[in-house]
Formats: C-alpha cells, sequence, structure tokens
C-alpha cells in the first residue's frame, strides 16, 4: 500500500463523492498517490444496462473514469484547503468539464470487474487534468491483493496484469471545483 | 506594472496557445472575452493563469482565480491587485 493510501482507500465512495447511488460508478478505492493518480474499481449492475440492450453505456464508461479524478480532485483539495470533505461540498462542486480524445475498445455487460486507472497529470487552482484508461478484469482475478502491492514505479510505468484488458481511454480529462455561488447553487 | 504592461504579457501568453484565435488575437483590448472572443475552452483558462503566474512572477489565490470572470480586464486586475499585495 502506497503512504498516501489512507486517505481514500478503504473509505465508501458515498463519503467521498455525492452522487446517488444510481449514478455512483466506483464502488472501491483501490490505489491512490496525489502526485500520480487513483485506482477504482466498479462491477457493471443490473441497472447500469436495463434498458440499453444489456450492455453498459460508454457515457458510463466515461463516467466512471471522470468520478474516479472527481474523487483525487477532492482529497486533492481537502489536502490543499485544510478542510473535511463534508466542509468542502458546502462551498464546492466537482464537476467533470471536458475530455480531449476518447477511445473506445470494448463493450462491458453486467458483471464485469472495471478498474479506471487515472493519472493526474496536473491540479492548479482546484482544476485537475488526467489521462484514463479503463480496464476490465478476468474472472477470479484478485485484483484488491494485487492494488495492495502497487508501487509509485509502477504507476508511472502503467504496469498493469495481463489480466486487464482495456476498455477504453480518455485523454486530458478535465474536473475543477466550482464554487456553488458561481454555479448558482447556493441553496442546494 | 501599468495595464498595457500587463496585457501585453496576456498576449505573449496567448501567442504560444495553440487554441487561440489567432485573427482575434492580433485586436485583443481589455474588453475582449477568453472565450467568446478568443475561442478558447472554459478548461483552458486556468492553464492561461497558470502561465500569467509564471510570466509575472506571481502567486495567485486559488480564491480569486475562483471568482474570475473571462474577460482580459479580468485577468489584468487579478495580475495588478497580487502585486499590489505581495
Amino acid at each position: 500500500m502506497s503512504r498516501a493510501d489512507n486517505l481514500i482507500v478503504g473509505k465508501g465512495p458515498e463519503e467521498v463523492l455525492i452522487y446517488g447511488k444510481p449514478m455512483l460508478f466506483v464502488d472501491e478505492y483501490l490505489w491512490f498517490e496525489p502526485a500520480c493518480g487513483i485506482v477504482t474499481v466498479y462491477q457493471v449492475k443490473e441497472k447500469d444496462v436495463k434498458d440499453h440492450f444489456n450492455i453498459f453505456r460508454g457515457v458510463d464508461m466515461l463516467e466512471a473514469c471522470g468520478q474516479a479524478g472527481i474523487s483525487a480532485c477532492t482529497v486533492l483539495e481537502c489536502q490543499k484547503a485544510g478542510k473535511s470533505r463534508d466542509e468542502l461540498k458546502k462551498i464546492f462542486r466537482f464537476v467533470f468539464l471536458g475530455v480531449d480524445r476518447s477511445r473506445f475498445f470494448d463493450y462491458a455487460k453486467e458483471g464485469d470487474v472495471l478498474i479506471a486507472i487515472g493519472n493526474i497529470t496536473s491540479y492548479r487552482f482546484r482544476q485537475m487534468t488526467l489521462d484514463s484508461t479503463l480496464y476490465k478484469v478476468a474472472p477470479n482475478f484478485d485484483y484488491q491483493n494485487y492494488f495492495q502491492n502497487y508501487s509509485i514505479a509502477d504507476f508511472n510505468d502503467k504496469v498493469v496484469p495481463t489480466a486487464f484488458t482495456p476498455m477504453a481511454t480518455f485523454e486530458n480529462m478535465v474536473g475543477r471545483a466550482i464554487k456553488l455561488q458561481k454555479l448558482k447553487m447556493i441553496d442546494t | 506594472m501599468t495595464r498595457e504592461e500587463v496585457l501585453k504579457g496576456i498576449v505573449e501568453i496567448l501567442e504560444s496557445v495553440r487554441m487561440v484565435d489567432k485573427e482575434a488575437l492580433a485586436t485583443i483590448n481589455e474588453d475582449s472575452d477568453f472565450i467568446t472572443d478568443l475561442g478558447l475552452p472554459s478548461t483552458e483558462l486556468i492553464n492561461i493563469i497558470a502561465k500569467a503566474e509564471d510570466r509575472f512572477d506571481l502567486e495567485f489565490d486559488d480564491d480569486d482565480v475562483d471568482d474570475l470572470d473571462s474577460k482580459v480586464s479580468d485577468t489584468i486586475d487579478l495580475v495588478l491587485k497580487t502585486v499590489n499585495q505581495a
């Protein structure tokens, strides 16, 4: 486990993100290092493929990677501002703003386990840019154990096991903490 | 530092930004808007502000950047405010 993992790994995503359950595409945080990036996992549920011919939508693949990035953004801002996540929620919304390039390689269906790996390329003025890859994990692969021993060098070298199949890549994803006042959501 | 000097510095920054509308850049003034006049995405504003920190050797406050609007005059105001606070 990396030294920064305890900032988020082991916490429930509902502690970090404000999405309602049907819109939440993070089950667990597996690895986090502020200067590098974040790894999350999500298993595709029945509700995710219902009314979409049993296929997980590409836009939800993007969302899964976006939520991984927003989670990292939340933790970094808590650190920087010296505030708790609950305090930050009263001041900011972490908003996904854009992505430069999306590539999809395969489809996912109910039960598939998806790992989002977000590589943070910058974090300035509450705006994060990251490159993300979404992988499908082979059945029975112990990804939790794998990421317990994952190093910063592994992350930087983009080391992943052969049990991971790339599903999509998203370049230059941008998210930012925006004040509720500016979003005109101060009463929410 | 004068407003004209800051504007000149901003133009220098924008000349290195690939996405900027070069024709609009030729007629930039304080009332120009980075997004609607110069064709930049809102996500690029933070990169320009970061470059302005380096260009003017300043450190902007996050809260000031949060409140920043997208007109060139807003960035000039931010630079001069930060200079005066230093």
